[in-house]
């Protein structure tokens, strides 16, 4: 009777399983995964990983990233730079269509970004549009939508003009905030309320048929917070070089659930967290890292006071301090001994190797000295600082960490190391990650495990965050030397003079110790081994399934 | 039945819900006040991010959701909104309404506490009258030694092993055995929730099992029994009727509150087994302060527990003609 009853039980369960492999040689069928439901599709909207994940297939900019990670052409077949490198002329293909078949035209540009930097559509990540003329002032509300520097002068020629120069403004248009919208289609989703100043309703790009789209997939099916489907869009001007028919995404919010999947062979890729990295080592699975662009660092506090202990003494400021600091830490120890995952660079520069130069890295082509630690310079280095404070001894320094599982034992170990090599008594501060948002920000701190991603594939993305004026610079710090460095940079319009500019300013970091690179993540994946010619990028869709394969089993 | 029926009937228990009715609304308000206020007052909004949104773009946004108001006003717009029913929108899930989350989500984790409710009260009876039965022989033993570890030890333990079994057994002989909630309606997700709501029910199963085993001792020894079995009715007519009827009782009483707490999701094992249900907002919004769906989620879990207590307080009276109402 038992053995009855668990073989119903069995039976049932797994007639569950209808589901099918995660690929499918003969279907072109891939399974992926997605970490959360997009919150929304809407490009003109907030950026996040899993919505430029599904955005990046569905849409196509005027250029595009191709499989070899250099930047080939989208919807814009020709590009001129106009004189003074303060525009550019796009040449529209002629083939480019939407979902329905109509023709993509400069016109859907036009009013894609104008609707992004609109203050109607109150896009958070509207900076990202700043380089065109005008955003500003109009997303400020001093200008009318209509002065945005960009005009269509026909339907398949695009002229932008730019707010400063911008070298890398053909990298920006591969950026899903630079995606093509028709006007016609998205009056027809929205409702503005009577003052003309918010949205009654806002249907656009909330369901699959509202959403219009002219990328190498379309979405057909959206089941919310568990998958979604994308098609071949069959309409799709280079659609011979496609060679998936269908991708399908679920929303699996649990990174160990997900490996739990793929090993059931239900997801055909998944990245690893620390915990199932041991597990996939355990079972002999093939790994592939790739660097992902996060880049970990020490932030000193070099504000004159500190908001919450006025008495607190700020060492932050302190050349000498923060050069000790940086020479005690053993960077190296810190990656291979207490993260240990495959993939991580050490940090060095503020300028890591996600970005690209000519040809290389733009770090391995603007190469800055490795700087070795070194406990007793270090010592030496604090003992300056302590005279010139006029300290008998320093005081505890706290260090504000987020409270999660990677970070904690970082801040253990530099706790440690700081109080061995240099005898500091350092506090842990450790708080979830929006409280330490807000301490670093408000200025509660001494010094922060601070992380940073980048927005477009250019060395601006990074060496403009220790400006004055950057918001993201929550240390304060200010120099005006670096200012001008920056500020020439973004004005210079000659490449090889600007990144002239960039060595200065990681120079410059160096010298003045303003923070501790710690080091460059990469993250850890696991993938089918039919699946071929999947991408992973730090930048747009990640992962890039648009030259993905399915090879047939058993070659 | 027939007292029961009489004494729902009569004017006093029509009386008894009002009153107590509105003791929830009083309840649900000082819900809402102290959530709201709460909230506020934690730091971090649901704007901030790791790249500070720039000024002018942030007050848009504020503009947009109405934070550039004083906490005053925006307190008494969230209440007018509330008495429509009207939760606002969340800031995470864009465009998405707060009712829309709840009334997506909830039927899955409500249908999924259900099944693990049936589980939990067939299992807890059963075992109990059991350990009952057999008190201090083995079976008592062998049970309550599982209850103390189905108590002691968190569901989601048992979950992550039982996955992990799964995802061994589909590897060694490549069964499709579903460790996740299959996608699509509630009927075709409902074999895979079996393992899902098994684990959730483990909990309550053990807690009922325990409080069934005690309230049946005493049932046992009771003189009512004594006379039965002198009377010399058959022992299955003294168990199903006297005995089990009896000993329900103060299982009816946790029944409430357990439904509530179990229907309304539970973020681990919703999360291991990436089940689209409510629980997971319970913290994520928290996490990411999404005020409005913190308020959401909050206000109704504590409707929904006011309700429950209130049902079941009703239930007694079917269960339990002794049991009246006083004033």
């Amino acid at each position: 009777m038992p053995r009855l009853f668990l073989l119903l039980l069995l039976s049932f369960l797994l007639s569950a399983s209808a589901e099918d492999e995660c690929v499918n040689a003969k279907e072109k069928r891939v399974t992926m995964m997605i970490s959360e439901d997009p919150p929304s599709l809407d490009t003109m909207n907030e950026v996040t990983g899993p919505g430029q994940f599904v955005q990046g297939h569905v849409f196509e900019g005027l250029m595009r990233i191709d499989k070899n990670q250099q930047l080939c052409p989208g919807v814009a077949e020709k590009h001129v730079w106009l004189p003074g490198n303060l525009g550019l002329r796009f040449t529209l293909r002629k083939d480019a269509k939407w979902s329905d078949g109509k023709a993509v035209t400069a016109h859907d540009f036009v009013f894609a970004w104008q609707q992004g930097v609109s203050p109607v559509k109150s896009n958070p990540y509207v900076f990202i549009m700043y380089y065109l003329k005008n955003a500003e002032k109009i997303n400020l509300k001093k200008l009318s939508v209509d002065e945005l520097g960009v005009k269509a002068i026909d339907d398949y020629t695009l002229e932008v003009q730019l707010e400063k120069p911008c070298p890398f403004f053909l990298n920006l248009t591969t950026f899903v905030s630079y995606m093509p919208c028709r006007q016609d289609f998205f009056t027809q989703q929205v409702v503005l309320n009577d003052d003309k100043t918010s949205y009654k309703t806002m249907k656009y790009a909330s369901e699959p048929e509202n959403l219009l789209s002219n990328g190498p997939f379309k979405l057909t099916k959206w089941e919310k917070r568990t998958r979604l489907t994308l098609e071949k869009n069959v309409n799709y001007w280079n659609r011979d070089k496609i060679r998936l028919n269908t991708i399908v995404i679920k929303v699996i919010g649990d990174q160990r659930t997900a490996f739990d999947l793929f090993r059931s062979k239900q997801l055909a890729s998944c990245t690893l967290t620390d915990e199932t990295m041991k597990k996939a080592l355990e079972t002999r699975t093939p790994l592939s890292t790739y660097a992902d662009g996060g880049f970990s660092y020490i932030e000193f506090n070099h504000r004159k006071e500190r908001p919450d202990d006025a008495t607190k003494l700020m060492l932050g400021r302190n050349d000498n301090f923060r050069k000790a600091i940086t020479l005690a830490i053993p960077t190296s120890d810190i990656v291979n001994r207490v993260i240990g995952i495959p993939g991580f660079i050490l940090g060095n520069s503020i300028i890591p190797h996600c970005i690209s130069g000519k040809k290389l890295s733009w770090p391995e082509e603007h190469p800055l000295p490795v700087l070795k630690p070194n406990a007793k310079l270090a010592r030496e280095y604090l003992e300056k600082a302590r005279l010139e404070l006029k300290l008998e001894k320093f005081p505890s320094v706290d260090l504000l960490i987020t409270d999660d599982p990677r970070t904690l034992p970082q801040g253990e170990y530099l706790q440690y190391i700081l109080a061995k090599n240099l005898g500091l008594k350092i506090n842990l501060d450790i708080q979830t990650f929006k409280h330490r948002l807000k301490k670093q920000a408000e200025g509660s701190f001494d010094m922060a495990m601070t992380n940073w991603g980048p927005d477009y594939d250019d060395p601006m993305t990074y060496a403009d965050l220790m400006t004055s004026s950057n918001e993201n610079n929550r240390g304060k710090y200010s120099s005006p030397e670096y200012d001008k460095i920056i500020a020439d940079a973004q004005n210079c319009a000659d490449p090889i003079l600007r990144n002239q500019l960039f060595e200065q300013a990681q120079k410059h970091i160096r010298d003045h110790a303003v923070i501790v690179p710690i080091f460059e993540r990469a993250t850890v994946y696991v993938a089918h081994k039919q699946l071929k010619g999947m991408t992973r990028t730090c930048l747009g869709a990640d992962p890039c399934l648009i030259h993905a394969w399915i090879e047939e089993a058993g070659k | 039945m027939n007292s029961a029926w009489k004494w729902i009937a009569g004017k006093s228990l029509g009386a008894y819900i009002i009153k107590r009715l509105l003791a929830g609304l009083v309840t649900v308000y000082f819900i809402v006040t102290g959530t709201f206020f709460a909230m506020h007052a934690s730091p971090g909004n649901p704007l901030s991010s790791e790249k500070k949104i720039s000024e002018a773009a942030m007050a848009n946004l504020k503009e947009k959701y109405g934070l550039d108001k004083s906490l005053g006003e925006q307190y008494v717009i969230y209440l007018k909104n509330l008495c429509r029913g009207d939760l606002g929108i969340s800031f995470v899930e864009k465009e998405t309404t707060v009712n829309s989350i709840i009334k997506d989500t909830f039927p899955v984790s409500a249908w999924l506490g259900i099944m693990a409710m049936i589980w939990a009260t067939l299992g807890g009876v059963l075992w109990g009258a059991l350990t009952a039965l057999n008190r201090n022989r083995w079976p008592d033993t062998v049970i309550m030694l599982l209850v103390i570890l189905g108590i002691s030890v968190p569901g989601f333990v048992f979950a992550s092993l039982i996955q992990m079994s799964m995802v061994n057994i589909n590897e060694a002989y490549h069964w499709q055995l579903p460790i996740i909630a299959q996608s699509g309606s509630l009927l075709s997700m409902t074999p895979s929730l079996l393992v899902p709501s098994m684990m959730l029910g483990i909990g309550t199963m053990a807690f009922m099992t325990r409080l069934m085993r005690s309230s049946m001792l005493e049932v046992i020894n009771s003189d009512y029994i004594r006379t039965a079995r002198a009377k010399g009715l058959p022992p299955l007519r003294i168990f199903l009727s006297h005995q089990l009827r009896n000993a329900v009782l103060p299982l009816i009483t946790v029944l409430g509150p357990s439904i509530a707490a179990v229907t309304t999701g539970s973020f681990v094992i919703e999360k291991i087994f990436n089940i689209p249900g409510l629980g997971k907002y319970f913290v994520s919004s928290v996490q990411q302060s999404d005020y409005t769906v913190i308020m959401g989620t909050t206000v109704f879990y504590g409707a929904f527990l006011v309700l429950m207590v209130l049902v079941v307080d009703i239930l007694y009276g079917f269960i339990d003609p002794r049991i009246r109402v006083q004033g």
